[in-house]
């Protein structure tokens, strides 16, 4: 018994360091014309999206979470932020990124995502 | 997804050609499926998924101007939507919090029967619980499922495997009493749901002190106008905000706030602009003056024309730069966002590895013990405190600096204030007024003669002191005539050909002058005056005394930074006895005299080269390129948008008191923010082990899952109401 518990607990952990560090989640690539994020429930949707890098893009971001640190979307990386209204899309233009991942969250980071540019 | 409907202010068309050049533009710009433009209201509509700045960008390449129309924006709906919350985490909490204490008053008071003698009572109890469960915490579980997809874990995951884990426990031990060992037949449902009571609670606190940190936005939302009176086919109507175009005339009346910004055209009032720039006298307003959308009209009446409107208003855009500056991340945040980035992750490393160390070397029953500190790792680690921690502060400290006329870009300009070690001082427009004005005119022949071929000479000149000359022949009606082969020498002079001679004007020291004029030169910079000198054909003419008195304020602003142990140097392209005078008039120490503009850089990057921290006030314009160099760049005393652009921090108010208030408001948030840092840092670094039972050893302590929750709760909210403290700051009143 004691040893399956242990095994348990180490498959577990293994799982944690996989799921969460290692395994990263597929990107959903943009098509033409703005590219449409839902916040709700504690997760982007889609939570990574692929932009092509070296050409402006367009963000239409929508809020459905009512809790305060949903209100802002922020950029670190890119030096921008949007405001969010309840419910109502807002459009974010970004300048042509170079190629790589830049992070998007809330202010508080309960909401997590990533704009890959390829 | 649903389209935008955008509707557009278009200034510049006079023809349906303007109109189809228009329609074009605005078809052009990709996410437009429909553009309409009326010609009689000078409006288009659009409809398409496009962010109006690409629509409003469009119109302008096409050569019009475009604003977008839009309403006040209306901070009800938001207040309405965050009320609601409020009461429905309230109610969450209440639910959860009456069942909790039932089950507890039921089991502690001998109520309930213990789980072996009645298993069946107990799984009823378990789908009850569920049930409130669901209500109490339902975002909670989807927040964690929809996180863990996307291969994220939040503050949701913590709770909801922490109570999850807990009710999973107690289902099994009413399910299968037997299969548990007797010390360990224990349900732990009081604990899920009075976890979910305490976080909702501490939730529906946070939210209501947030409200708070975000006053300075709201105060300036507050000051846009619903609607407007505007003259149109000779009638005054009153018209919702959105609906003033631009050029369109404008009616404001006594006591009424100034709707959209524009030109006065017509009449004459004071107007109080001390929420836009702090200055807390009102100023006059004639006819061709401009006037902000925003401020109060007291008791006068005037027209004006609406040339900035909707998102153009200096207004609106000093509430879109406070926005941005509160959403960025000074570099003492990243840390923290750094170890928010792998917490949960590694929360959920130490609780597997604290059930494994208390199920192989713990006391018995060990899955009870292996499990009550599983849980109560989960629900103490708080990733909250890190992420609120420096955000909550800095939207205060910023609208704080707000209030007082401060703008500033970025959080990371805000925290670099609070490190300045040297201010350098421009001299004319910072230390002084900015209205240099000529004093006296020694000629060596007629003064209307010099004066009218000097101003012809500085005609082309965007020199301040050759607005002075220019505005010196003005006032004596005096017509410059026209000058050809202008040549402007940076720091030097001008040099032009007026009727038929060559003109120099400026500094006077490379020219060989008879005594007494050397005497008048001298005296005129020992007083902090600038002398030029005009020369026809290489043979000096005169001399103009040009004086700019210092800004009433400067000497006691200069005193509070050295009060706070920044040194403070003056630059300036003037003469070396001009600026040490001007720079004993407000207490200033080190002189930087005879400075091209250009070189103003240079010498900001040799202060920094020596280690200082350095921060350049200038008016933004002329001297961008050392405001750029500067570890912070103030611009001072205008809203102009290219002051704005080139400046980390501007100050609306033309006050040096401003940088010593930038530094306070600066010096006060980063403290703030590292007392939330290292109460966030701290309450994990120890509430942790704590929870995993590192004190269990040696004192027989291991806390209750239900304490990690308050506990948790409590933590957030204590970060908030730190950040509150902030509100109380008066930077006016700091040193």
């Amino acid at each position: 018994m004691a040893l399956l518990v242990n095994l348990t607990g180490a498959v577990l952990a293994g799982l944690v360091v996989w799921w969460f560090w290692l395994a990263r989640p597929k990107p959903r690539r943009a098509e033409s014309g703005p590219v449409a994020i839902t916040m709700a429930d504690g997760a982007f949707d889609p939570a990574v999206v692929e932009v092509a890098a070296g050409q402006p893009v367009t963000l239409r971001i929508t809020r459905r979470d009512p809790a305060p640190h949903a209100a802002q979307v922020l950029f670190p990386d890119l030096d921008r932020a949007v405001d969010l209204p309840l419910d109502e899309p807002r459009s974010l233009s970004l300048p042509a990124l170079e190629p790589g991942e830049h992070e998007f969250t809330c202010q508080m980071r309960l909401y997590v995502g990533r704009l890959v540019a390829a | 997804m649903a389209d935008d409907e955008i509707r557009l202010s278009i200034s510049g068309m006079s023809c349906a050609g303007c109109v189809r050049a228009v329609e074009e533009a605005l078809a052009a710009v990709p996410g437009v499926d429909e553009a309409a433009v009326n010609f009689a209201e000078h409006t288009a509509d659009v409809r398409g998924e496009v962010a109006p700045a690409e629509l409003v960008k469009a119109v302008k390449d096409a050569g019009y101007d475009a604003a977008e129309l839009r309403g006040a924006e209306d901070e009800s709906a938001k207040e309405e939507a965050e009320a609601a919350h409020y009461r429905g985490l309230l109610q969450r909490a209440a639910v959860a919090g009456a069942a909790g204490a039932l089950l507890m008053a039921g089991t502690m008071g001998g109520l309930l029967p213990v789980v072996e003698v009645a298993p069946w009572l107990w799984l009823a109890i378990g789908i009850g619980v569920l049930v409130v469960m669901v209500h109490a915490g339902g975002h909670f579980y989807s927040g964690a499922w929809k996180a863990f997809r996307v291969h994220n874990a939040n503050m949701d995951t913590l709770i909801a495997l922490g109570t999850g884990a807990a009710w999973v426990y107690s289902m099994a031990v009413a399910a299968f009493p037997e299969a548990v060992p007797s010390l360990a037949r224990h349900a732990y449902f009081e604990a899920s749901v009075l976890i979910l009571a305490f976080i909702n609670l501490g939730q529906a606190l946070e939210m209501r002190a947030r409200g708070r940190t975000s006053a300075a936005i709201r105060r300036l939302l507050g000051m846009q106008p619903r609607t407007a009176r505007v003259v149109r086919e000779g009638q005054e109507i009153d018209v919702a905000i959105e609906e003033v175009g631009l050029d369109e005339t404008v009616r404001v009346r006594p006591g009424e706030r100034i709707p959209v910004d524009g030109t006065l055209l017509d009449g004459e009032s004071a107007v109080d602009e001390s929420m836009l720039t702090g200055e807390p006298m009102p100023i006059t307003k004639a006819p061709g003056d401009s006037v902000a959308g925003g401020t109060t009209n007291t008791t006068g009446s005037f027209l004006f024309r609406a040339e900035r409107i909707g998102e153009d208003t200096a207004l609106a855009r000093i509430i879109k730069l406070v926005r941005q500056a509160q959403a960025s991340k000074p570099a003492i945040g990243r840390l923290a966002d750094r170890v928010a980035a792998v917490f949960v992750p590694v929360v959920l490393l130490i609780a597997i590895a604290t059930f494994l160390a208390w199920y192989n070397v713990g006391p018995e029953p060990v899955v009870s013990y292996a499990l009550v500190a599983t849980v109560t790792v989960l629900v103490i680690a708080c990733p909250c405190a890190l992420g609120l921690a420096t955000p909550l502060s800095l939207m205060v400290g910023v609208g704080k600096a707000a209030e007082s006329g401060i703008l500033i870009r970025r959080g990371e300009s805000l925290q670099q204030a609070g490190a300045i070690t040297t201010v350098v001082l421009d001299k004319t427009g910072t230390v002084t007024e900015g209205a240099p004005a000529v004093t006296e005119v020694i000629a060596a022949g007629d003064e209307r003669e010099l004066l009218r071929r000097a101003a012809a000479a500085e005609a082309g000149s965007e020199h301040p002191l050759a607005a002075a000359v220019l505005a010196a022949a003005r006032a004596r009606d005096i017509t410059p005539p026209k000058a050809e082969g202008f040549e402007a020498e940076s720091g030097r002079g001008v040099t032009a050909r007026v009727e038929g001679e060559v003109l120099f004007v400026g500094r006077p020291d490379a020219h060989a002058l008879a005594a007494d004029w050397q005497q008048r030169i001298e005296t005129a910079r020992s007083r902090g005056e600038t002398p030029i000198l005009v020369s026809v054909d290489g043979e000096p003419a005169g001399l103009l005394i040009i004086a700019d008195p210092v800004r009433e304020d400067s000497a006691a602003a200069i005193r509070r930074l050295h009060g706070r142990g920044i040194r403070v140097a003056l630059v300036t392209g003037d003469h070396e006895t001009t600026a040490r005078a001007v720079a004993e008039q407000v207490g200033i120490d080190t002189v930087f005299a005879g400075v091209p503009p250009e070189a103003k850089a240079d010498r900001v990057a040799d202060l920094q080269g020596g280690g200082e921290v350095v921060a350049m006030v200038g008016d933004g314009i002329n001297d961008a390129p050392a405001l750029a160099r500067a570890d912070v760049g103030f611009a001072i005393g205008s809203g102009t948008d290219v002051a704005i652009e080139s400046a980390d921090i501007t100050l609306m108010r033309a006050s040096l008191h401003g940088v010593a208030e930038a530094v306070a408001i600066s010096r006060a948030t980063v403290r703030n923010i590292k007392q939330n840092l290292f109460g966030a840092f701290i309450y994990n670094s120890i509430g942790i082990p704590v929870a995993a039972g590192v004190l269990y050893p040696a004192t027989g302590l291991l806390l209750s899952p239900i304490i990690a929750g308050a506990a948790m709760a409590a933590s957030s909210v204590t970060v908030v109401t730190n950040a509150n403290r902030l509100r109380l700051f008066r930077p006016e009143e700091a040193a």
